[in-house]
């Protein structure tokens, strides 16, 4: 008898993996691979792009259905009262060092840019795998960022649980080679300066409580980042460039 | 003809400019956006959330989102609607999985409960793709066809859709691999 026929004929075509991904319906290993991939950036994440596109024009077929007229007013509550709540000026008025602040937090916007850019097909179709979704399910919504650098080496999966005000890390490929200087963990507001969430080792598992001020500031839309820093006077004021990994924080 | 394209042409650049000010902090300017495009993507996420109230939560936080990114949108990456219309589809798929829903409208399913007749927002509509992609996909295998368009409406996954169309699994993966392959050639990546 024949194998079953599961397409496995085909050649190994990488803009056909990328379709599979864009529509969602990897799994497991697969979509592991998918998303390393299209976290690298090039062909393929271009290729996730031109699928997304193709895809999104097959939703306008869906039609158009006109919203209640609550709609509008319920997202308008959930606005910033004022417009310059939102306006990228730093918190503090004071530039804490030498470090061009409004260039790092350029810099971070542009890696919050490409990590969003990356997170809207991540977060899409297949989402990561999700053993621990049961549980999560149950404790309410979770804060959540997945960071990871372009080769892939140095990541971060971090998860905030706003019901019981814990932070857990996992981490990977972040020990730096001197040992004088370490990881150090930030929180950057949307529109606000960068805040320190401490020192992080450089792989493990970590799981801490948070302050209520610190779990003010890890909320959706906020950005996670981190650096290495000199061990010494940490927890630091102002991040020190380059930024290792920079991603938002969104809620499953 | 031509106007219509012109005034699509427009209207999509206004919506990148609102989208630009969105980005600034613009309530009006979201307000706008909002006008121009929540038909659209009420459509979209009622697809895949029939339930109403549940599909204008949703459309909520899209919104929302849009307040929040605004300034992640790329005009050089594609068409405004194109990047609303996945937004507000994967915050409708994602919706449906947390509550553990098996998503599986069929084909049609929902067409009698969408008013398709009315609405300016059609001018921002990417027709031309749309008319495109909408021919490929008739063009494949109905297997083929089927399962694409219940993993992009359903936001399910392999093993998902051959469980909801109780096929093996290789045969699934099949579909949707030939079924790719097929839309790649007519949609003509790479030439393009």
């Amino acid at each position: 008898m024949a194998p079953p026929d599961d397409g496995s004929d085909l050649p190994d075509d990488p803009v056909i993996r990328a379709g599979e991904y864009a529509l969602g319906v990897l799994e497991g290993e697969e979509l592991a691979a998918a998303q390393r991939e299209a976290i690298a950036g090039g062909d393929f994440a271009a290729a996730v792009a031109w699928w997304q596109q193709k895809f999104a024009a097959l939703a306008e077929e869906a039609g158009s259905l006109v919203p209640s007229t609550g709609v509008w007013n319920a997202i308008a509550l959930r606005l910033p009262s004022r417009a310059t709540d939102e306006v990228p000026t730093p918190a503090h008025p004071a530039e804490p060092s030498g470090i061009g602040g409004w260039k790092l937090l350029a810099a971070l916007a542009t890696a919050a840019a490409i990590a969003a850019a990356v997170t809207l097909f991540v977060a899409t179709p297949g989402g990561p795998p999700r053993p621990v979704e049961p549980v999560t399910r149950e404790a309410g919504p979770q804060i959540i960022a997945q960071l990871q650098s372009e080769d892939g080496e140095s990541r971060i999966a971090s998860r905030i649980d706003p019901d019981t005000g814990r932070l857990n890390l996992s981490i990977a490929g972040l020990t730096p080679e001197d040992e004088a200087r370490s990881a150090e963990l930030w929180v950057i507001p949307e529109g606000g300066a960068p805040r320190s969430l401490g020192l992080i080792p450089g792989d493990g598992e970590v799981t801490r409580s948070l302050s209520a001020e610190e779990a003010s500031l890890l909320i959706e839309g906020a950005t996670l980042a981190v650096t290495h820093e000199d061990r010494a006077g940490a927890p630091h004021e102002a991040p020190t460039p380059p930024i290792l990994l920079a991603g938002p924080l969104s809620r499953l | 003809m031509a106007q219509g394209t012109d005034e699509a042409a427009a209207r999509r650049q206004q919506l990148v400019l609102a989208l630009e000010r969105v980005a600034t902090g613009d309530r009006d300017a979201l307000r706008q956006v909002y006008e121009m495009t929540s038909a659209k993507l009420l459509g979209i996420i009622v697809r895949i959330l029939p339930d109403r109230e549940q599909a204008e939560d949703v459309l909520q936080d899209v919104y929302f989102k849009v307040w929040r990114r605004a300034g992640r949108y790329d005009a050089s990456l594609g068409s405004p609607i194109s990047w609303l219309a996945v937004i507000a589809r994967n915050a409708a798929v994602d919706e449906a999985r947390r509550n553990g829903r098996t998503p599986a409208s069929e084909d049609g399913e929902l067409e009698n409960i969408v008013d398709d007749a009315q609405l300016p927002d059609d001018f921002l509509c990417e027709a031309e793709m749309h008319a495109e992609v909408r021919r490929c996909l008739d063009e494949l295998e109905e297997n083929q066809r089927r399962s694409i368009r219940m993993a992009f409406f359903g936001g399910l996954t392999h093993s998902q859709l051959a469980e909801a169309l109780a096929v093996p699994l290789g045969t699934m993966k099949s579909w949707i691999r030939r079924g790719l392959a097929n839309l790649k050639g007519c949609l003509g990546h790479g030439t393009a």
